[in-house]
């Protein structure tokens, strides 16, 4: 058996990873109005974090569509939908009040606006509450944990706001990637700490990590271990995460990554859906004709299946990278 | 390290009295690992000669809990020489091996972590994450010799005075003298600086 895998088979694992972003970006697209961050006149912390975390995925695959224009995935088609909503959640006069009503939470509010602003989009509202925010203070009144802070300054960094680079060596020495020496006593909450501070350190793929080569290697160490430890649990969640550190650490592909990733992508649903780990899958499977099933389905289904496609569009541009 | 862990265990292993027939020959099973690896004989280890085929990488990944330690115990009871695979699948067997040791570190199950452990070590496969495993192990020692958090739950589940109980007792026995087990292996069968991090 060869560690390394051949280009044939590399093609066609490429093939299969442009059909799930497909997928998953249609089973999304056919979804947006799921990711209103309000309910009624209600405005909600999941739909904050969901819009969020599209958001982020909006302006990655912006980006990406820039750089490789008309390959693989439909964005051509697609993001422009997603733009329109964005911008729609960003308009909304309720909405666009938040930030400047309770500006401790302002940061949070502002995010789908930060990473639109990223793409050039501009709103004279939300300009003018950025220089509020600033004058009052916010965000750095409200203390974070460090890679909530990395968080922080690489959303500044893309919306534009921040035109230098975040010192990433000193936002990343206090984190739990940096710190931790054992993956064993690590919970989710931990290894969801170090994954994001991966995603941000790197840039979803867009730039080298800034760490030594000794450092790389460690942290490729943990995350590998890592990553069975989920795929044998069937957390596909963080398994889908654990894959993109792999890839944006430039980690040597060998055949346990490849199975990990077809793991992965095998647990997608047909209409290309992943469901956050097996325990939501079983139930998901058990409800098929249920009427709360599409609620149900999307809240165990959208941070998954976002995943997903930002691991499949990171994989197909490193692959078009490398040819 | 391994050495003054085998050496509590056996002090544990010769105050204990065994309340059942499985936890007398358990304690004798312990003592005679134990002076196997003061005398440096590694008598107790020498025979095997087990058949045994390992699955694809997924399939030894997704194996659930009981058949894990089905194909493992045999792996133990077996022969590595008659292992015939090249080097570079060695290589990725030594991180499967000590991943899922760590994951079922991970999940605190002492007895799964030791077994996988010393399946590898009789393999002869090393990877920085079997090190880290038996760091693990020899760390859920308790003051007294035994191994395992298995008297911490045991009280918090029961509420009671465990060695009052034969079958707890039995069960710690076996818990200490599996865990014992992978470290006489990896006294025997590793270089110094591979055995523990620790």
């Amino acid at each position: 058996m060869k560690t390394q895998l051949s280009l044939k088979k590399v093609k066609s694992e490429n093939g299969n990873i442009l059909k799930l972003g497909t997928n998953n970006l249609h089973w999304l697209t056919l979804r947006l109005n799921h990711f209103i961050p309000w309910q009624g006149d209600k405005i909600n912390e999941a739909g904050i974090k969901a819009c969020a975390e599209l958001a982020l995925a909006y302006n990655h695959l912006k980006q990406w569509q820039n750089k490789s224009e008309g390959l693989a995935l439909p964005l051509r088609d697609i993001l422009p939908q997603w733009h329109t909503f964005l911008v729609q959640v960003c308009e909304n006069t309720a909405y666009s009040e938040m930030p400047r009503k309770n500006p401790a939470q302002a940061f949070n509010y502002l995010i789908p606006y930060f990473f639109l602003r990223g793409t050039g989009y501009r709103s004279s509202y939300h300009e003018a509450t950025l220089r509020y925010l600033q004058k009052w203070g916010y965000p750095k009144t409200t203390e974070v944990i460090p890679f909530r802070q990395l968080d922080r300054q690489y959303v500044l960094w893309k919306s534009g706001l921040q035109k230098r680079l975040p010192n990433w060596i000193s936002l990343y020495a206090n984190t739990t990637a940096a710190c931790h020496r054992s993956s064993i006593y690590l919970d989710d909450a931990s290894v969801y700490s170090i994954t994001h501070t991966l995603f941000y350190l790197t840039d979803f793929g867009g730039q080298t990590a800034p760490l030594s080569d000794s450092e790389v290697k460690r942290l490729i160490t943990t995350v590998e271990s890592l990553l069975v430890h989920y795929w044998r649990c069937k957390n596909w969640d963080i398994l889908g995460e654990l894959l993109i550190n792999l890839l944006n650490l430039n980690c040597k592909e060998s055949n346990l990554i490849a199975d990990a990733s077809r793991t992965f992508r095998e647990a997608a649903q047909e209409d290309g859906a992943i469901p956050a780990n097996h325990t939501v899958q079983a139930q998901l499977a058990s409800q098929s004709n249920d009427a709360s099933r599409p609620d149900l389905e999307f809240s165990y289904c959208y941070h998954t299946t976002l995943v997903s496609l930002l691991y499949c569009s990171i994989a197909l541009l490193s692959s078009y990278s490398n040819e | 390290m391994l050495k003054q862990s085998t050496l509590k265990a056996q002090n544990w292993l010769t105050r204990t009295v065994p309340p059942t027939a499985e936890a007398i020959a358990l304690k004798e099973l312990g003592l005679l690992l134990c002076q196997d690896t003061n005398n440096r004989t590694g008598s107790l280890l020498a025979t095997k000669n087990y058949p045994f085929c390992l699955p694809s990488y997924t399939a030894f990944i997704d194996l659930n809990r009981k058949d894990l330690l089905g194909l493992v115990q045999v792996i133990c009871l077996s022969e590595p020489a008659a292992w015939q695979v090249k080097t570079s699948e060695k290589v990725t067997w030594a991180k499967i091996f000590g991943a899922v040791a760590l994951s079922y570190a991970r999940e605190k199950d002492l007895y799964c972590t030791a077994a996988l452990v010393r399946a590898a070590v009789n393999l002869r496969l090393w990877h920085v994450y079997l090190a880290e495993a038996i760091g693990y192990l020899v760390d859920q020692q308790q003051p007294d010799g035994r191994f395992g958090l298995l008297t911490q739950e045991i009280n918090s589940v029961y509420n009671a005075d465990h060695n009052d109980n034969p079958q707890i007792q039995e069960a710690i026995m076996r818990l200490t003298v599996e865990v014992l087990w992978t470290i006489v292996e990896a006294t025997f069968h590793l270089a110094e600086g591979d055995k523990c991090d620790r």
